[in-house]
């Protein structure tokens, strides 16, 4: 799981906000883009996450996206094609078929099923990179544990497995190289795979719980927990602001989904439009 | 002396996961009545706000009982949730392949994919069957999903509801043996539910305009994928690792000495 | 009152076969400062962990006897009490902290006091002062290198303004530069808070002895068997300390065998400064030979190199940095040559591609003379072995028999020589008692033997070792560079990369620096250490005896200084008993 989007320092509205609370906010969006199937609806969505991106936080779009995009594509593949083929139609809609032989037909709603949700994957990944870059994850960890009663060692141990991420891939890598020094070389098949799953796991495993034990002994040493108060150096705030942000969150989805559905575009939320 | 009988772990989880499950449900029934309503009852809505309510339940149930966890307890649980993620690298292309073949074969191609899912479930098993106390799979998947979702995956946000839903069911299995037995058939059932953890909330998100075929092979393929790539292996991996010493102040350490 | 009074303390770690610590008694006044020395498995980090509170609550064990502080029994105070009055520094820099910047780390332990926020303010900046790292408050800590991580550490500790610090071998994994700046920094402190009672576990004494009031030692059993004033301790107990490994500072080493040999010394010298003292007297008024005594440095007449590099260059992504830089080093047959220089500067790079892990371009890495890109990997591992840094790393199998037979059963040898060969290795590397048991069960001692003995399973006639006594105690060191030794006399060519100096003054016949992706020197260890520059790009510091040679002005003929405790023994034996100092121009 490499870094593919990383916190993007900057300054901005969005950067300021509560991270719990901005969490909140854009879970409420994310959901509220759940529930529609049509593609305009999605698209609206889409818009107002490009619009936080950019504007409100200020992060330049181009470099976030681009190790995305294969799997977007993929992704949007995926669902058109299985939809094409295998849409479950709502009762007494109507269904186009374009193509059959057989008991197999693609159905045109199918395929507009399968656009909207390849722009519902798009604009949860813009709402998701909206948090990740805008926040920091001391600062996440936190939030999560003085505002969401996460419970504290834990949070903490987020931290540290946080920090510790990146010395596990240079450490896998380094246990590959011995072992193929060792003449156990990887053969690229399942199998091999499967092997080398079991192989690796050990030593790196080994070496992680060692090094949990370590910190954990350090960190005892500083008297973790052992007072029942504590104070934070780092505060994180919860100012009007953030609850703004989160009413605005609910209310931009209230009004697209309202608006949508005066348009007449909206399906999904219970509302079949008239045939 | 009047012994004020605090509700063990386990029961708390299974209590509070209960209660919240049947909430949710009766919720959605009143909110599935009437003209014009918003929202469908039917079977899978059902079984899929049960199953969410469970989860939330036994998460907030858990988290009460992971403040009464040792430091080491708690870096060991989310240095191995993150560690784990790490494993998943190896396979990197390989997960590509499967992205390919899940475009490529509409519909089963999904399921194919599915077959190797159970991978994502193995710190909800390894850390429990190390660890033995409350909480530790709900732990274990949420600090795998928080620190993914800070490192940037495809997933985004939704994995943390991800998280919540495949470690909460996983620790109801856990639970309802007592938080005493963590033998291979309840680690392969505490598979099972992580899978269907995963399955409800991929259903709701992006499954749920495809036919039961389609989406009933899906949950197949991850229950079989689970069993082997979480519970079975989660158990050998212990095991080996016990075997080395590193594990020798744990409770899987510990219960190996007197097994 | 004594500040520090440790009663009859025996603690019991569970499954464990015998006690770490047996009936230690031990008082410490405040403000002294105290070395505790031992053989690995000596309990001496079990003693500040008990000192520290951190057993049995944090570390279960079981534990007996007392530990008062100021006069108070640490058992019944709570944990936060206990921890507030020690603070300690541990060996590894990777695993001691927890945040992700310097100044959340340091306020971590306060906040764990619950200290208010302009409190915490005023320590961060002051503990930061301490240590030199004030500058560096927002950076990153994995930013940090290996020296400073150490003195965050320290930091951290003195943040919580503790009246005890407990160091456990805060330098181990430290190259030799860091060492000494960690040494320097600890020494002001001292001078900065004479109240403050330091504790340090330490091997490698050089640089530290200066500062140390009293010395403590422990045997493999957990008891306390000497304690006194370094000179009175090094003087009087020689045989326990050679039996037990201790490394005494290499000048007190040297004064003991010049005082074995019947040379007459009024005291044995801790440093270097007191060393001119002694030895005044004795140093040779004759000439030195024209060259130090050479060391074998391998038989380059008719034979290719061992290994050789020519002009390789390597980055590990495009757009990166340039990590070897037309890079040519070649190590002829038969040699034992040292890799040293700074981290970062390529050396494990290197070595990466001799053993073809990092693919060279054809034409610049060559095997016994042939093209490394035209052999199999078969080919390369049955002629070059590379032990890893981490034992653990290479470790394949579930049993220590079962490792050493890996490579011969992956090369598909009969049953019959495997056991033969398998037999063999476990004898000669002191394994047969553990060949059931897992690798990683080892000792850290026991795996770094291992992890040597399955490089030769096959035979391999080059062995490449990464930091091979890396954190270790002086003890498993030497074994392990005897053993060594004794291959390379049985004509194994031998490449060491490390940072350890004891390694290339006594055993390397050859040494090369590698500075920025270049090789800046390759000749023998003596010239290496002549050259201060060269030895201050390197991040290196050269053994003592260097520095009272060049005090007496002793040089060889072509420029450098005798550097080990044998030369130093042989130009002092020959000198005459009276007379004046005869120092050299």
């Amino acid at each position: 799981m490499e870094g593919l989007l990383n916190y993007y320092a900057a300054d901005s509205f969005l950067h300021r906000l509560n991270p719990t609370i901005k969490l909140a906010g854009l879970m409420a969006l994310v959901v509220a883009v759940t529930m529609a199937f049509d593609p305009w609806t999605p698209l609206a969505f889409l818009t107002l996450g490009l619009f936080m991106l950019r504007v409100l936080a200020r992060v330049p779009v181009r470099q976030f996206i681009r190790p995305l995009l294969l799997f977007l594509v993929l992704g949007a593949l995926g669902f058109i094609s299985a939809n094409a083929f295998f849409y479950t139609p709502l009762p007494g809609r109507p269904v186009t078929i374009l193509w059959q032989a057989g008991g197999v037909r693609i159905i045109l709603e199918g395929i507009r099923v399968g656009i909207s949700l390849t722009l519902r994957m798009l604009a949860i990944v813009i709402f998701s990179m909206v948090f990740v870059a805008t926040t920091d994850p001391t600062d996440f960890v936190l939030s999560l544990i003085q505002q969401a009663r996460f419970p504290f060692r834990l949070g903490y141990g987020i931290l540290v497995a946080y920090r510790f991420m990146p010395m596990w891939r240079t450490e896998l890598e380094i246990i590959r190289a011995a072992h193929r020094i060792r003449g156990a070389g990887e053969r690229p098949t399942l199998r091999g795979r499967w092997e080398q799953l079991q192989r690796y796991a050990v030593p790196l495993l080994a070496s992680a719980i060692r090094k949990s034990e370590r910190v954990a002994i350090a960190m005892d040493s500083k008297a973790f927990g052992a007072l029942p108060r504590r104070t934070y150096y780092r505060d994180v705030h919860v100012r009007p602001m953030d609850w703004a942000f989160l009413a605005g969150c609910v209310l931009a989805a209230a009004a697209i989904v309202w608006g949508m559905a005066q348009l007449g575009l909206l399906e999904g939320y219970g509302v079949v439009p008239e045939a | 002396m009047t012994g004020e009988r605090r509700l063990g772990g386990g029961w708390a989880i299974i209590l509070a996961g209960a209660l919240l499950g049947i909430a949710a449900e009766v919720v959605y029934w009143f909110a599935s009545q009437g003209e014009g309503a918003w929202v469908t009852w039917n079977g899978i809505s059902a079984v899929v706000l049960a199953a969410m309510g469970v989860a939330a339940g036994a998460a907030i149930a858990s988290s009460e009982e992971i403040k009464r966890w040792t430091t080491w307890e708690s870096i060991l649980t989310a240095v191995l949730g993150g560690v784990i993620g790490v494993l998943f690298w190896l396979w990197g292309l390989f997960w590509e392949l499967l992205e390919f073949i899940k475009a490529g074969i509409p519909g089963y191609g999904y399921a194919v994919r599915d077959l190797f899912y159970g991978l994502w479930f193995l710190a909800a098993i390894l850390v429990p069957y190390i660890v033995r106390r409350p909480g530790a799979a709900l732990a274990a998947e949420m600090v795998g999903a928080i620190v993914s979702s800070l490192l940037g995956s495809q997933w985004g946000l939704t994995v943390l509801i991800s998280g919540l839903a495949q470690g909460g069911l996983a620790e109801v299995v856990f639970a309802l043996r007592g938080y005493k037995h963590y033998d291979l058939p309840t680690l392969i059932a505490a598979s099972a539910g992580a899978a269907l953890g995963s399955w409800i909330v991929d259903y709701t998100f992006w499954y749920n305009t495809l036919e039961m075929p389609i989406v009933g092979l899906m949950l197949i393929a991850r229950f079989i994928s689970a069993a082997i790539l979480s519970g079975w292996l989660g158990k050998v991996l212990g095991d080996a690792l016990a075997a080395t010493g590193a594990l020798d102040n744990t409770a899987l350490g510990r219960a190996r000495i007197q097994g | 009152m004594a500040w520090i009074d440790v009663r009859h303390l025996t603690v019991r770690y569970p499954r464990a076969p015998r006690p770490a610590l047996q009936d230690v008694s031990f008082q410490v006044e405040r403000g002294e400062t105290l070395l505790l020395l031992g053989p690995s498995g000596s309990g001496k980090s079990t003693l500040g962990l008990c000192l520290a509170g951190l057993i049995p609550d944090s570390v279960p064990a079981a534990m007996q006897g007392e530990v008062l502080i100021a006069g108070q029994d640490i058992a019944a105070l709570t944990v936060g009490q206990r921890t507030a009055q020690v603070g300690i520094v541990f060996q590894d820099p990777e695993a001691q902290f927890c945040m992700l910047t310097v100044e959340d780390e340091v306020a971590f332990g306060l906040e764990n006091m619950a200290l208010p926020r302009d409190e915490m303010e005023l320590r961060i900046r002051e503990s930061l002062g301490l240590v030199g790292l004030e500058e560096r408050r927002r950076e990153r800590v994995d930013r940090l290198s290996g020296g400073q991580k150490q003195r965050l550490a320290l930091a951290c500790a003195l943040a919580r303004r503790p009246s005890i610090l407990f160091l456990d071998e805060p330098t181990a994994n430290l190259d030799p530069a860091a060492r000494f700046e960690f040494f320097q920094w600890l020494a002001r402190l001292r001078g900065q808070q004479p109240d403050t009672t330091i504790i340090i576990v330490e091997h490698i004494l050089d640089d530290l002895i200066a500062m140390v009031d009293r010395v403590m030692l422990l045997n493999h059993e957990g008891r306390l068997v000497l304690s006194g004033a370094p000179a009175q301790v090094f003087q009087a107990n020689g045989e326990v300390l050679d039996e037990m490994g201790i490394w005494l500072p290499q000048v007190t080493a040297l004064a003991r065998k010049l005082r074995a040999a019947g040379l007459p010394l009024d005291r044995l010298p801790l440093t270097v400064d007191e060393a001119e003292e002694v030895f005044a007297g004795l140093v040779p008024a004759g000439p030195l030979p024209a060259e130090p005594p050479r060391r074998p440095a391998g038989s380059t007449a008719g034979g290719p190199p061992a290994l050789e590099a020519r002009r390789l260059s390597f980055r590990y992504r495009a757009g990166g940095p340039e990590v070897l830089r037309d890079l040519s080093l070649a190590v002829p047959q038969g040699a034992f040559m040292a890799l040293v220089g700074p981290n970062g500067a390529g050396k494990t790079t290197l070595a990466l591609h001799f053993v073809d892990i990092l693919r060279p371009p054809a034409g610049h890495v060559f095997l016994l003379g042939e093209d490394i890109t035209a052999l199999t990997t078969a080919d390369i591992t049955a002629r070059v072995g590379f032990v890893f840094q981490n034992p653990e790393h290479q470790f394949v199998e579930r049993t220590v028999e079962a490792e050493l037979a890996y490579s011969l059963r992956v090369r598909r040898r009969p049953e019959a020589e495997i056991a033969q060969i398998t037999d063999a290795l476990l004898a000669s590397f002191g394994l047969t008692p553990y060949r059931k048991m897992n690798p990683f069960a080892l000792s850290q001692g026991q795996k770094r033997r291992l992890s040597v003995a399955t490089m030769l399973a096959v035979g391999q006639r080059i062995l490449i070792l990464d930091e091979p006594t890396f954190g270790q105690d002086r003890n498993t060191a030497h074994a392990l560079m005897e053993r060594l030794q004794t291959l390379h006399v049985a004509g194994v060519t031998i490449l060491a990369i490390t940072h350890d100096m004891q390694l290339v003054a006594d055993y390397a016949g050859t040494a090369a620096v590698l500075v920025d992706g270049q090789v800046r020197f390759q000749g023998t260890p003596h010239a290496l250490f002549a050259d201060e520059e060269l030895v201050a790009a390197a991040e290196l510091r050269p053994p003592p005896l260097v520095e009272l040679a060049r005090r007496f002005g002793l040089r060889y003929g072509d420029g450098t200084a005798p550097l080990s405790i044998r030369e130093w023994m042989g130009l002092l034996q020959g000198a005459p008993a009276a007379g004046g100092p005869a120092k050299r121009g």
